[in-house]
């Protein structure tokens, strides 16, 4: 069918008419749609009931006359709405496309309308009163229906028995009659014929096998599915109270409501995610977990088999972790639909904490870990979620808090209560901890000193916080006075600003704060405490005064002494996590596990403004309250950052031998994190910016500023970071060459303390330990008792070679290689890099070698010269090794006819070559080439004999005669025996009893000798198995001979040693023969 | 020198079990020819033969290192019930476990020291050694003639067999070629009998 354009004029309703006889149009109604027939009469006959019919609404719809183009499909205008009533899915898609929205007037003024089904609502009406006229006269119905089916010339009847024709089409007039009346009316008016011959099932055309056409008749299918989701939603969501399958649940009639079920104000979403790395062994993959709470209750589960193998448990969390997003969006929409709310937050909980836990140290990790948090990242972005890393959602769904212990009761009425510890946002703080204290509109949080931690009858948790103040709040005051990185001084004096009692949800986190005043009530610090301390300081500054003053009396404000220095062994800062919780004010909260680290996405609609279960009204106006609400809000993205940053740290970290985070993050890792994180909350921000009334305005440059503080902070606090990725390196050798510097060239005892450590990580390419720099160097000077060891002087020259041993027996040492490349003074850095352990391993070695080696100079010294001493590797061992030399045939050969070559025996059995040649250097200073020889079944299994090949004949006499007249005892009491060597086997020697041939045969079989050789176990009776039993018989004597002559031997060696009586030799010889020739 | 050594160590007893020492060969059985020999039982990896320098021990082994210890004691055990021949030769060889020690380029053990001394000739101790060397010397020599002592044997039986041999092959060749030249016929027409047998 041409595409092209056909005018078509008013009387041409018969084209129209007949293009629905085309095969094109023989069903263009999608299945569900499949109408009984339609008298055509309706569209021309009643055509003054047709002009009633609306036109259509849409402005483009072309006005009469207009251009239909060939092919266009065409739907009746009064297509019954019972079509669609029956059918609990609407779908009208069909010509909802302008172009096919077509209007013709024909001369009688017949009207063409087509209209998208779900924007006739309106036009029903108008064209509704054509079916009551349809109504009153069956008998004209079917005449009409006759008369159409001539018109339309139906003129076979086995097309209208058979249904083949195209007998469907009525007036084209779409009517999307929602009325069921109306519609049960259509469906009535459609069914019998009076004739009774037709009869109109719905589904008949396309029972009788009409096919539609994809793009042609219908454009979308849709199944007539419901997710079980919404049923569940359904219940839950007229059910709050309890869970719809719960079988206590009984039906009740809300007092002045007709629901029976009591609906609840505030929705919430809730999801988790998990999954399970690998779990199908058969192909690797894992499994996703999701889970969506709606109201407390789960609505939607799954768990299934990811699509993809994954290298990571961490990769598979960034794999579960949308899916779970998705779930939550598409539920979102669907509460949103049924509740006509859309749902403010959607949280969902991603365990995240395996992943990170799993040690990161390769490159490809962190890129996973980065890459799929980018991933994440966009997707939620996509979505307008942002992201929130929260290590726990509490039980209660509040704030993460519990009192731990308690200190006593206080106040007027005995109503208050005094604390000592508690946990909040999943760090337990103790009194006298520090920590960070955020307020609104400063860039840096406050640094304070928990002073004293109470409870209000009113629930309402106070703090009192003794400040600690930084060198830039002070610096009016501080002048010339120069203070060191990380100082900040802590309030002294008395009145204002030194202590103020704040809302304990004040806190920010917890704060290391480290005191290294040289004051002997301070107890010292490890270098390692040092290094994780955020903050130090030994000066106070006077809030009174404004000075600064170095010294601290027993009191400080109302704080004693021993509370402001460091704590004692045992009572140490709770080190800080590297994580920060979510403050989830939703108190519909699911408990999560507490290890969990979650990171949370809040849909941003609207801040939650929702007053908390326990307000802080100790005099905050009611405003501020909201705004710290808000504000509260507003940090998590600023947290958030934080936290995603410290997780990624805290994996790294445990990835590298668990130092902790603040001193051992790449600064690679934190940038690409920082990116990460703050690209969408940026973007989060100014779409926030637009929604929030204007009184929140500053609230986001606040978050922003506080994302910039967190990020300064966290460089401060790692001055590692500073080092690019690109210089790692050469800090690393610069480092060296400065703890090379620093170290006394002369002192033997190294240090290995926390920089053993640091190169440890250093072989995972993760941390650039640049220790020595953030704290100045003090460390270097401090020595771990435990950690050291001593190399003796002497010994000192071996250590290069321990070093390449060292390579090739410990996987540990692989770092130290490089550490023992980069630094030409091997020793001293070697020493220093390597772990206790493995400093052990080489001390033992070193010993090892110096052993071997005062063996040596005592060699050397001959100061006695029937001294024990030990064989050790010669110093030139493998250079005679590496020349190519002569077959060691030929050379022996040639030593045979020169006579330096010596049979040496009495060896023991587990000798080499090596060993022997050391033993001649050692014993004779002569360099010769060895060989043991190879036992046989005939030789003795007691020792071995060799041949040792020597570079000069004088040389082989002198050690001949030396070995005759001198005794040269080795190990347990054998002394070694030379003899010249015997007569050397040549080819033409070879002789062979036993290879029995005929001549003849052989000359005749020559060749096919040579090319087939059959080795068979001979079969009895034959010949050939004669024979083979004889030397079986054979074997088996000389075998015993040799077994008899060898225990002989043992025997008399015995003898001899024992009392060394002499046997006599030629007597058992003869013994021996006599066996022989019985046998 | 650490677990390396040791590993290696434990590798070569690995393979020591894994070997196969067979003597009696003939100088004329080549690598190639054990290999097939051996291949036919299970999967050689490796053909070594033991050098022999000298001529008064006249040894000629190898040792054959099989794919598995299970089928090198498999062979062993089936070539000590039935004699088994390398390219067709009546003296079969030997088969039995190998050693440590038959192993030319054996890997050193367990680091361990070597300690030497020379004697004090006025130790009390320094006759008995001395003695303990002649004795080894003696066992040298001993050893040696025990050797010559089972060559002889060898070739005597050799001779022997090989005569045999030659007069069966004789006997053989008598009947083949009447056979060939149609006496065999003739006779047995001239007796009356028939030669079913061919």
């Amino acid at each position: 069918m041409s595409r092209a354009p056909t005018i078509l004029r008013s009387k041409s309703l018969h084209t129209i008419e007949n293009s629905f006889r085309n095969p094109h149009f023989s069903g263009f109604y999608p299945s569900f749609l499949s109408s009984p027939v339609i008298p055509p009469r309706r569209s021309h006959r009643r055509s003054s009931s047709l002009r009633r019919s609306s036109p259509c609404r849409r402005s483009d719809v072309p006005s009469p006359s207009a251009i239909i183009p060939a092919g266009s499909r065409l739907l009746p205008q009064s297509f019954p709405p019972s079509a669609y009533q029956n059918y609990p899915i609407q779908i009208g898609l069909i010509a909802n496309d302008k172009n096919r929205v077509l209007v013709q007037k024909g001369k009688d003024e017949v009207e063409f309308t087509f209209q998208v089904p779900e924007e006739s609502a309106s036009h029903n009406q108008n064209s509704r009163p054509t079916s009551p006229d349809n109504h009153n006269s069956p008998d004209q119905n079917v005449e009409d229906y006759d008369e159409g089916r001539s018109h339309l010339d139906y003129s076979s009847p086995e097309t209208r028995v058979k249904g083949r024709g195209p007998i469907l089409p009525g007036s084209p007039i779409i009517s999307n009659n929602s009325d069921p009346e109306h519609a049960l009316e259509e469906t009535h008016d459609d069914t019998p014929d009076a004739k009774g011959s037709i009869t109109r099932h719905k589904a008949w055309l396309v029972a009788k096998g009409y096919i539609q056409q994809y793009g042609v008749d219908y454009e979308e299918v849709f199944g007539p599915v419901a997710r079980l989701e919404t049923l569940i939603l359904g219940l839950e969501e007229c059910n709050p109270t309890k869970f719809p399958v719960e079988p206590e649940l009984k039906l009740a009639k809300v007092d002045g409501s007709d629901s029976y079920y009591q609906r609840k104000g505030g929705e919430n979403l809730l999801g988790y995610s998990d999954n399970s790395y690998s779990v199908d062994h058969d192909d690797g993959k894992g499994t996703t977990g999701v889970i969506l709470y709606f109201n407390g209750r789960p609505v939607t589960w799954l768990s299934q088999k990811q699509p993809t193998v994954v290298l990571s448990s961490c990769e598979a969390e960034f794999m579960a972790a949308p899916s779970a997003a998705c779930q939550a969006i598409w539920l979102r929409g669907l509460i949103a639909e049924i509740t006509g709310k859309e749902e403010e937050q959607v949280l969902i909980g991603y365990d995240f904490w395996p992943a990170f836990a799993k040690k990161v140290n390769t490159e490809q990790q962190l890129t996973t870990i980065t890459n799929g948090l980018v991933l994440l990242t966009s997707i939620i972005n996509f979505v307008e979620l942002w992201v929130l890393c929260m290590e726990k959602v509490n039980e209660d769904g509040s704030l993460d808090f519990k009192w731990l212990k308690k200190k006593g009761v206080g106040g007027k009425n005995k109503e208050v209560q005094f604390y000592e510890s508690f946990i909040y946002d999943g760090v337990e703080y103790m009194l006298y901890d520090c920590v960070y204290m955020y307020k609104e509109g400063l860039p840096q949080p406050y640094i304070g000193k928990l002073t004293k931690i109470w409870e209000r009858v009113d629930k309402s948790k106070k703090v009192k916080v003794h400040w600690f103040f930084r060198p830039e709040e002070i610096s009016k005051w501080l002048g010339e006075t120069k203070t060191l990185e990380n100082e900040i001084f802590f309030a002294s004096g008395g009145g204002h600003g030194l202590a103020n009692v704040n809302p304990l949800e004040a806190i920010a986190g917890p704060c290391n704060v480290v005191c290294i005043s040289k004051d002997c009530r301070n107890p010292q610090l490890s270098d390692e405490e040092l290094k994780e301390a955020e903050f130090l300081f030994y000066r106070t500054f006077d809030v009174q005064s404004c000075t600064i003053l170095d010294k601290m009396d027993d009191k400080v404000g109302e704080l004693e002494i021993n509370y402001i220095f460091n704590r004692k062994k045992g009572e140490k800062n709770i080190p800080f996590h590297g994580t920060i919780d979510i403050k989830d004010e939703n108190p519909n909260t699911i408990n999560a596990s507490e290890t969990q680290k979650i990171i949370t996405e809040i849909i941003p609609n609207i801040l939650k403004e929702d007053p908390k279960g326990d307000p802080q009204d100790n005099g905050i106006p009611n405003l501020l309250k909201r705004n710290m609400e808000s504000d509260m809000s507003n940090d998590q993205p600023s947290k958030k950052i934080k936290s995603v940053d410290k997780c990624v740290e805290s994996g790294v970290v445990r990835g590298s031998e668990k130092m902790t985070d603040m001193l051992s993050v790449k600064s690679k890792v934190d940038k690409d994190e920082m990116k990460v994180s703050i690209v969408p909350v940026e973007k989060v921000e100014n779409r926030k910016r637009d929604k929030t009334p204007t009184g929140f305005d500053k609230l986001h440059d606040q978050t922003l500023k506080k994302v910039k503080s967190d990020d300064k902070k966290t460089t401060e606090e790692k001055p590692i970071q500073l080092k690019a990725a690109q210089d790692y390196e050469k800090s690393k050798v610069d480092r060296k060459s400065k703890q090379e510097v620093k170290l006394p060239a002369d002192s033997n005892t190294l240090k290995t303390s926390g920089i053993s450590v640091t190169n440890e990580n250093e072989k995972n390419g993760k941390i650039s330990g640049k220790v020595t720099d953030d704290l100045e160097g003090k460390k270097l000077k401090k020595t771990k008792e435990d950690a050291s060891f001593k190399v003796p002087d002497s010994k000192k020259i071996c250590i290069n070679t321990n070093e390449k041993k060292l390579v090739a027996n410990s996987a540990l040492s692989t770092e130290k290689v490089k550490s023992g490349i980069l630094d030409s003074h091997g020793n001293t850095n070697n020493m220093e890099v390597e772990k206790k352990e493995s400093g052990e391993k080489k001390n033992e070695l070193s010993m090892n070698k110096s052993f071997k080696l005062s063996a040596l100079s005592t060699d050397k010294d001959k100061k006695n010269k029937y001294d024990v001493f030990v064989v050790t590797q010669r110093p030139n061992a493998e250079r005679s090794s590496w020349f190519g030399q002569l077959p060691w045939e030929d050379r022996l050969k040639s030593a045979y006819y020169h006579e330096t070559a010596i049979l040496l025996h009495n060896l023991k059995p587990d000798f080499t070559s090596g060993e022997v040649e050391d033993i001649i250097w050692h014993a004779f200073k002569e360099n010769c080439d060895a060989k043991i020889l190879p036992r046989t079944a005939v030789s003795s299994p007691h020792y071995v004999q060799a041949l040792i090949v020597l570079k000069t004949k004088e040389a082989a006499q002198r050690i001949l005669t030396k070995l005759d007249e001198e005794c040269l005892m080795i190990l347990n009491g054998r002394p070694l025996v030379g003899t010249p060597c015997p007569s050397i086997l040549t080819k033409k020697d070879y002789s062979f009893f036993g290879h029995l041939a005929i001549d003849k045969a052989r000359f005749q079989n020559q060749r096919e000798d040579e090319a087939v050789f059959t080795s068979h176990f001979s079969q009895p009776n034959t010949i050939e198995y004669d024979m083979a039993m004889e030397w079986r018989v054979q074997q088996l004597r000389s075998e015993k001979c040799w077994a008899k002559l060898h225990k002989n031997k043992e025997i008399r060696q015995e003898q001899v040693a024992e009392r060394s009586r002499p046997a006599s030799i030629t007597s058992k010889l003869q013994e021996i023969q006599s066996e022989m020739d019985c046998n | 020198m650490g677990t390396s050594a040791e590993k290696e160590y434990a590798a070569f007893e690995e393979k020591v079990k894994r070997t196969i020492y067979v003597d009696n060969l003939s100088h004329q059985v080549t690598k190639s020819v054990l290999e097939n020999a051996f291949n036919q039982f299970g999967n050689v990896t490796n053909i070594q033969f033991i050098p022999n320098y000298f001529i008064s021990c006249n040894v000629y082994a190898a040792l054959v290192e099989m794919e598995s210890t299970k089928q090198a004691e498999e062979i062993i055990g089936e070539m000590s019930d039935s004699p088994f021949m390398i390219s067709g030769m009546p003296r079969p060889v030997r088969a039995q476990k190998a050693k440590a020690g038959m192993f030319e380029d054996r890997p050193k053990r367990v680091q361990r020291e070597i300690r030497c001394h020379w004697m004090d000739p006025n130790h009390q101790n320094f006759e008995v050694a001395n003695k303990i060397k002649q004795l080894t010397k003696k066992h040298a020599v001993e050893a040696t003639y025990m050797m010559e002592l089972q060559i002889e044997k060898e070739e005597k039986l050799h001779q022997q067999q090989s005569d045999s041999l030659k007069a069966n092959y004789r006997k053989y060749e008598l009947i083949d070629n009447a056979q060939a030249d149609g006496i065999v016929k003739r006779l047995a027409t001239r007796y009356g009998t028939r030669l079913n047998d061919y």
